[in-house]
């Protein structure tokens, strides 16, 4: 779960310090909300894929989530924290960023939670395949 | 262990939520790294080397002259938006003419004046005051001066020289109408005035 939290962190924290400044990033998602929600549920599948019990998925998507944002603030204040400047913008630096970016907190949430039902669904679907394909060759009987 | 065998038994999906990752990872740092890159810039980027001139020429006009560099140490090219240049003499004791104006210049846009990357560019205006008029508003000055006992001559006189240049950090979209700020971190705004130095 901690791991999955981790490797599922830099889509969160890309998608926002994207929304903060889409001019400067590379590759910009544009602020385009629909893609951001496509990514969250795209970000969400493996957490469901490999935890086999849902509430632990859904659990692991607020931890991600979490981890992510958490960059994303570390991220926006590298020029002040890495690079050792004095701030480009005006005051109210964190408020605009939080102002900003809390809408992306419940689509990644709500992205998250759809995405770990497709992730089981997948994951159902696999293993269906693989019990279907292991009797067809008459390896289960 | 377990999960060694878990992502043996799985490797091509763990393979693809790895590239995803990582993928988004280096966005990341990419991303951040041209935000300190901006960053370093606005700060680094700067006005130098202020000369203001006076000089006497032929005709007993007066050439006022003013020039300034422009550093840009920064890794983007610098396009600049508006470079405007104005000098004046205020005189204070008159009613109708307290600002006389003896020079100016503009650069829009579309003029696509560019600072290349880790470069610097000297920008000179002059002008030649001959209109009469002005002049005998000059010549005014210095008597009136004269009279409160302050020796001047065209060429010494307390000419007000401003400048200012707007401009965009590399190619980065700087025209939005809601996000301000955006425009705001991609955009150099810096100005000199003779009595406020350089700001």
């Amino acid at each position: 779960m901690g791991l999955m939290a981790l490797l599922s962190a830099p889509p969160i924290a890309f998608m926002t310090f994207d929304f903060m400044f889409p001019n400067i990033s590379t590759p910009s998602l544009e602020k385009n909300l629909m893609v951001v929600f496509l990514l969250s549920i795209l970000t969400a599948i493996p957490s469901a894929y490999f935890t086999r019990r849902t509430d632990l998925a859904m659990v692991t998507v607020f931890l991600y989530t979490a981890v992510g944002y958490i960059l994303a603030v570390a991220l926006y204040s590298a020029p002040y924290t890495i690079f050792n400047l004095e701030e480009v913008l005006p005051a109210f630096y964190y408020a605009l960023f939080f102002r900003f970016t809390i809408i992306l907190l419940f689509l990644f949430i709500l992205g998250g939670f759809i995405g770990t039902v497709f992730g089981q669904m997948i994951r159902d679907m696999i293993k269906r395949e693989e019990t279907a394909l292991i009797f067809k060759d008459g390896k289960g009987t | 262990m377990a999960i060694l065998e878990r992502v043996k038994e799985h490797w091509i999906t763990v393979t693809m939520y790895l590239v995803f990752s990582l993928f988004f990872l280096s966005a990341c740092l990419v991303s951040v790294n041209t935000y300190g890159a901006i960053a370093q810039a606005q700060r680094d980027i700067s006005l130098e080397n202020p000369v203001e001139g006076a000089d006497i020429v032929p005709h007993g006009d007066v050439n006022i002259s003013f020039s300034i560099q422009l550093n840009n140490p920064s890794r983007y090219t610098l396009h600049v938006y508006t470079l405007s240049w104005y000098a004046k003499l205020v005189n204070a004791s008159s009613t109708n003419d307290r600002v006389i104006t003896v020079g100016d210049d503009y650069s829009g846009p579309t003029t696509y004046l560019e600072v290349p990357a880790r470069t610097a560019i000297t920008y000179t205006f002059w002008t030649v005051v001959s209109d009469p008029v002005v002049l005998e508003k000059l010549n005014g000055f210095i008597n009136y001066s004269k009279g409160l006992g302050t020796e001047y001559t065209l060429e010494t006189l307390p000419y007000e020289h401003s400048f200012s240049v707007i401009a965009m950090i590399g190619e980065f979209e700087h025209e939005y109408v809601r996000e301000g700020y955006l425009n705001d971190i991609v955009t150099v705004d810096l100005r000199y005035s003779s009595l406020e130095g350089i700001f």
